[in-house]
């Protein structure tokens, strides 16, 4: 995981997760845009335009902090079926204000049953009264939570999928003896 | 936040998709057809956290009782169990670091109230286990998640139930050597002095015993200690004896010294449901120091052996709660001097 605040201050954080899932599956989950999307903890509440999460569709974000709520707009920018997707998050008062960002997963298969997954956040670090080093320390801890946020959530449903399959091939194998 | 539309058979979600197959098991599904599609999550947060919470909360309860049985109030219970009840938590319930904290505080709670309602701890008492109890109870997650996180990507197969059933184990030695080399705590005297604007002869005439106070006692009392209900028996001569019956158990003092003006002494020969799995009282005294004219300094004396242990744990709330005592009964004496003619 690396988080980068440049002397211009355009942030980017990476991560890469190494699923022990086919991407096909991974991406069957990410496709629950509002659970994926709503992995940081300021993100309380999201509305897609037209409900189906589609490239071009306006988003409302809901943000919540210390019991203080803040709406937040965006757009579903890139929606590839199978690869990935991107969405922005800005400000009201627009686009140079309150941390203009883009939040991207990318799928990246690595095997039959293995795929690594890319989480990427870019934007721009408005607030100039904080240090850099301030910046990129609250960022580290927030980025890191949503990705081990992610990674949780994939691992709970690969559990979910050994359980199903377990049932799967046992009922198969009664079906067969029986 | 809606539940999307997924796949029967694999949990993939659907949503946007036109009718047809599932992308990843090929399952036939239509989004008009609600029989074909599910909206119910695959998987439910409390089954990562809930089945590991009970099983934590019944076995701490099981320790608690197992090392009472065997090692009594020792460090083994006071600080082994609850970092063991806190690993287990820590180590079996999947979810985040504060959602553990929360549990452990529940499992702490859960534990004192079910001491209490067996008779096992008084309300004080229990409420000192569950304060005492908190900060092992959150090291003891602490080292559960660390663990479970550094298990979490190991070929290991019975790290499911081993790492709990290891701890247990443990935990059962030490109360075991908690057991073996306990020796019984030394008595100790807490003393707690007040200046009564009276003089000696009426600060002597308005001695009395915590059941003879008549205005109302701190909170800590009414929590920690049954109601008074009477006496009988009197202090008048030294081997005279007094036995106070309380809404639980009753507590009888025989006067062994009896100096009028003085000092007033006694023994505790009956100690019956008062606080008796906690200390045992053995001995008391009311000494009177002239100061002034209309000033006397009384200095109220209790002396116990202690029940409970570590000491440098349990010391501190016994002598807030003899102080509480002391001062409560102190106040009543000052009353009782100053107010009668």
């Amino acid at each position: 995981m690396s988080v980068r605040i440049s002397p211009g201050g355009a942030v980017c954080c990476r991560a890469v997760l190494h699923l022990p899932l086919p991407a096909i599956s991974v991406w069957g989950q990410l496709r629950d845009f509002h659970r994926y999307a709503s992995q940081d903890f300021f993100h309380a509440d999201l509305a897609i335009d037209g409900h189906i999460p589609q490239a071009g569709a306006r988003l409302k974000l809901s943000h919540r902090f210390l019991g203080i709520r803040i709406q937040r707009l965006g757009r579903i920018l890139i929606w590839r079926e199978g690869i990935g997707y991107s969405f922005s998050d800005l400000s009201q008062q627009g686009a140079k204000h309150g941390f203009p960002h883009i939040f991207s997963y990318r799928l990246e298969p690595t095997g039959e049953k293995n795929c690594r997954l890319h989480i990427t956040v870019r934007g721009k670090w408005t607030a100039r009264r904080i240090p850099k080093w301030a910046g990129k320390l609250w960022l580290r801890w927030v980025f890191s939570h949503v990705v081990q946020k992610v990674e949780n959530q994939l691992l709970i449903y690969q559990l979910w999928r050994r359980e199903m399959d377990a049932a799967a091939t046992e009922a198969k194998k009664n079906g067969i003896s029986s | 936040m809606p539940d999307p539309m997924r796949c029967l058979r694999c949990g993939y979600v659907l949503w946007g998709l036109p009718a047809g197959q599932c992308p990843e098991c090929g399952r036939s599904f239509d989004p008009d057809l609600p029989a074909t599609w599910t909206s119910k999550p695959p998987f439910v947060r409390w089954k990562y956290w809930l089945p590991a919470f009970l099983v934590a909360v019944g076995g701490g309860i099981a320790l608690y009782l197992l090392l009472l049985w065997t090692a009594g109030w020792g460090w083994a219970i006071t600080i082994a169990a609850p970092v063991a009840l806190g690993c287990a938590i820590g180590y079996g319930c999947r979810a985040g670091l504060w959602f553990n904290f929360m549990l452990g505080i529940i499992a702490i709670t859960a534990i004192v109230f079910t001491l209490f309602t067996l008779s096992l701890v008084g309300t004080f008492c229990g409420l000192v286990v569950g304060c005492v109890a908190l900060v092992p109870t959150l090291v003891g997650i602490s080292i559960g998640v660390i663990l479970r996180r550094q298990l979490k990507k190991s070929d290991f197969e019975q790290r499911w139930y081993l790492p709990t059933l290891g701890l247990g184990i443990l935990l059962a030695g030490l109360g075991l050597v908690d057991h073996l080399t306990h020796r019984p705590y030394a008595v100790e005297s807490i003393v707690t002095s007040m200046n009564i604007p009276a003089p000696v002869g009426k600060a002597w005439n308005a001695v009395m015993f915590y059941e003879e106070v008549h205005h109302s006692p701190p909170w800590i009392l009414r929590l920690g200690l049954p109601k008074p209900l009477y006496t009988r028996g009197s202090v008048e001569h030294v081997g005279d004896s007094k036995t106070c019956i309380y809404t639980k158990g009753h507590l009888t003092k025989r006067v062994t010294e009896r100096i009028v003006d003085h000092r007033l002494a006694f023994d505790v020969t009956e100690q019956e449901k008062i606080e008796n799995r906690s200390i045992r009282l053995t001995t008391g005294s009311f000494d009177f120091t002239p100061t002034g004219a209309n000033q006397t300094r009384v200095d109220l004396t209790t002396s116990y052996e202690p029940k409970l242990g570590p000491r440098w744990i349990w010391r501190p709330a016994e002598v807030l709660a003899t102080h509480a005592l002391h001062r409560h009964v102190l106040e009543g004496m000052r009353r009782k001097a100053t107010d009668e003619p």
